[in-house]
């Protein structure tokens, strides 16, 4: 008696194929070997049983439930929060603007004087006519408490990047004389990612030291990684310049100026979570930072490129890189809908790719275009890096692998 | 901190990981899995009134398992990079013995995920549910297709996934640097 094509069909839908007795295996043989289709189904019926699951991440039932909470909230939390998002970007227009240019990641003292974020004179870019009336002291005091903007101007060396940034303070005699400046400040980071050692390199004027170096010891960053491990990060430069905006778009609605107020507090709010979560990665609690991480979003939303480079650095620590991959490159697609593009991910996510020898994504994430590019140029490379990012790119030179032998470029 | 509804955690929780078992046959990757069972939870609590009647929650959550999978419903926008099959993590339990064991074990279930890849989602989604152990008479209510239909469909999908096994059988899906 032969077997039909409905026979082993029927085998396969009923889950008998690995239980066979002898003689109907023969009888199953002896259709396959002469029916293509049947051989087909067979090999991938098997293929399928053979595919291992993992096991189910111990937090994925709090984060489902998690996740549950809010189905609908998420989306109207999130269009509101890009608008303040904007307006925190945007406060400049309402005091004076502080802007960081951070210069981060080498262990001398030495800024190089080629980097593109070098600070130019300090009131090139303070225009005469300031917002801040100087001859009212009182409203410059009342300012001082608006938000000044933080603008994160990523130049030259950049592996570093504050998570949590406190808002440095303008100094009233400052904004009184309509005076701008710049500070250039080192640090350590320490393992934990708190700010130590904080000493002034250089600034424009005395007025400003203090003002800087507080605010800087309340940032925080993400520890670097290194073999695994988070480490203490001797050296890091930042500048931060103090600068009066005059754009004349000053905001007389008072609505306007209640919206950048709330957008301030909003912000705080926001780097209070990730505060908690950096404060639970100290204690190395991992599964702790995931759900800070994971109640940030369901609140904020998944357009937040910092959460996800957050997520990204998580499941580094954690070797899970395909997650790491998956968070990192989230961070890049966000980040280049900003309207402050960070190179921040690349780094990282090309280092992933590059452990995983997928050594043509790993270049290609480095030269993805839209993103910020500082630094040198390479030798060969037609885009501007940073230092870690050129020797990423060497180490990808010796391995036969440049823009030129790039597929599908 | 809020959370939700005691009794919502009662009623799904026993069946979460034959929920995270097929969504990841369902979707190949583990993120993608999570995101499956991240959105039937969403959904089914929006009917927690619905999910404390029935008298198997299990097959009702791999229904909507199976209709976020097949309408291609994803939680968070991907990047394109996903759909590639070499993002498929291949990465599973540790209860792997010898290294070349491993290895080839490993280059098969990447062969397995590419291929994949080539079905139709309803394709797909039928042989992960059918593969993870459920009769027919639970795919026919997890589907809503009779069973002439789905004993054919699955027939079809079978053949196709293995002459695609067999066509890519040379070549190697690794990421190769030329």
């Amino acid at each position: 008696m032969t077997m039909s094509c409905n026979d082993i069909a029927q085998i396969l839908d009923t889950h008998r194929s690995a239980r066979l007795a002898p003689a109907e295996r023969a009888r199953v043989d002896a259709h396959l070997a002469e029916c293509a289709d049947c051989t087909a189904a067979w090999h991938a019926q098997n293929e399928l049983l053979a595919l291992r699951v993992p096991a189910m991440p111990a937090t994925l039932l709090e984060r489902a439930l998690l996740a549950s909470r809010l189905p609908q909230s998420a989306p109207a939390r999130r269009a509101r929060l890009a608008v303040v998002v904007g307006s925190v970007v945007l406060a400049g227009v309402a005091a004076a603007a502080v802007t960081i240019v951070s210069l981060t990641g080498w262990p001398s003292a030495e800024v190089p004087s080629t980097a593109s974020g070098e600070p130019s004179a300090p009131s090139a870019e303070a225009p005469s006519d300031s917002v801040m009336p100087a001859e009212d002291p009182s409203a410059a005091a009342a300012q001082n408490d608006l938000p000044t903007s933080v603008e994160l101007v990523e130049t030259g060396r950049l592996d570093v990047i504050p998570l949590v940034r406190e808002n440095p303070q303008y100094p009233p005699q400052a904004l009184a004389k309509g005076l701008g400046g710049d500070v250039q400040l080192k640090f350590d980071v320490t393992a934990a990612g708190t700010v130590e050692n904080v000493s002034i390199v250089k600034s424009s004027d005395a007025v400003f030291e203090e003002s800087a170096a507080a605010a800087l010891s309340q940032w925080r960053y993400l520890p670097r990684i290194l073999a695994g491990k988070r480490v203490r990060h001797e050296g890091v430069h930042t500048i931060i310049r103090f600068q009066l905006s005059g754009d004349n778009d000053t905001p007389s609605d008072p609505r306007q100026e209640e919206a950048a107020q709330r957008a301030v507090r909003e912000y705080r709010e926001y780097g209070g979570g990730l505060t908690v979560a950096l404060d639970r990665l100290a204690l190395d609690d991992f599964r702790g930072v995931e759900l800070q991480l994971d109640e940030m979003q369901a609140v904020y939303g998944t357009e937040r490129a910092d959460l996800w480079n957050f997520y990204g650095y998580l499941y580094t620590l954690q070797a899970n890189y395909a997650r790491a991959i998956d968070a990192y490159e989230q961070a890049v697609a966000v980040s280049l809908r900003a309207p402050y593009p960070s190179s921040g991910p690349i780094v990282p996510l090309a280092k992933l790719y590059f452990a995983r020898h997928q050594y043509d994504m790993a270049l290609k994430t480095l030269l993805r275009p839209g993103l910020p590019t500082n630094g040198a140029a390479p030798p060969g490379i037609s885009r501007r890096l940073s230092d870690e990012a050129t020797a990423l790119i060497e180490q990808l030179r010796a391995l036969g692998v440049t823009e030129e032998t790039l597929v599908g470029r | 901190m809020t959370t939700a509804h005691p009794e919502f955690r009662e009623l799904v929780a026993p069946h979460l990981v034959a929920l995270y078992r097929s969504a990841y046959r369902l979707t190949g990757n583990r993120s993608d899995a999570e995101d499956v069972v991240q959105e039937v939870c969403m959904r089914a609590y929006t009917h927690l009134a619905a999910l404390r009647t029935l008298e198997q929650p299990k097959s009702w959550l791999l229904k909507i398992a199976y209709r976020v999978f097949v309408d291609g419903v994803r939680r968070r926008a991907r990047s394109p990079v996903r759909a590639s099959a070499e993002d498929f993590d291949a990465t599973r339990s540790s209860d792997e013995p010898s290294p070349e064991e491993r290895a080839e074990a490993e280059l098969a279930e990447r062969r397995l995920l590419a291929a994949l890849t080539k079905l139709d989602r309803e394709q797909r989604a039928l042989l992960a549910l059918q593969v993870e152990g459920y009769t027919l008479a639970e795919l026919e209510a997890m589907t809503e297709l009779s069973a002439d239909v789905l004993k054919a469909r699955l027939y079809r999908a079978r053949v196709r996934l293995g002459k695609l096994l067999a066509a890519d059988g040379k070549t190697p899906t690794l990421a190769l640097v030329k």
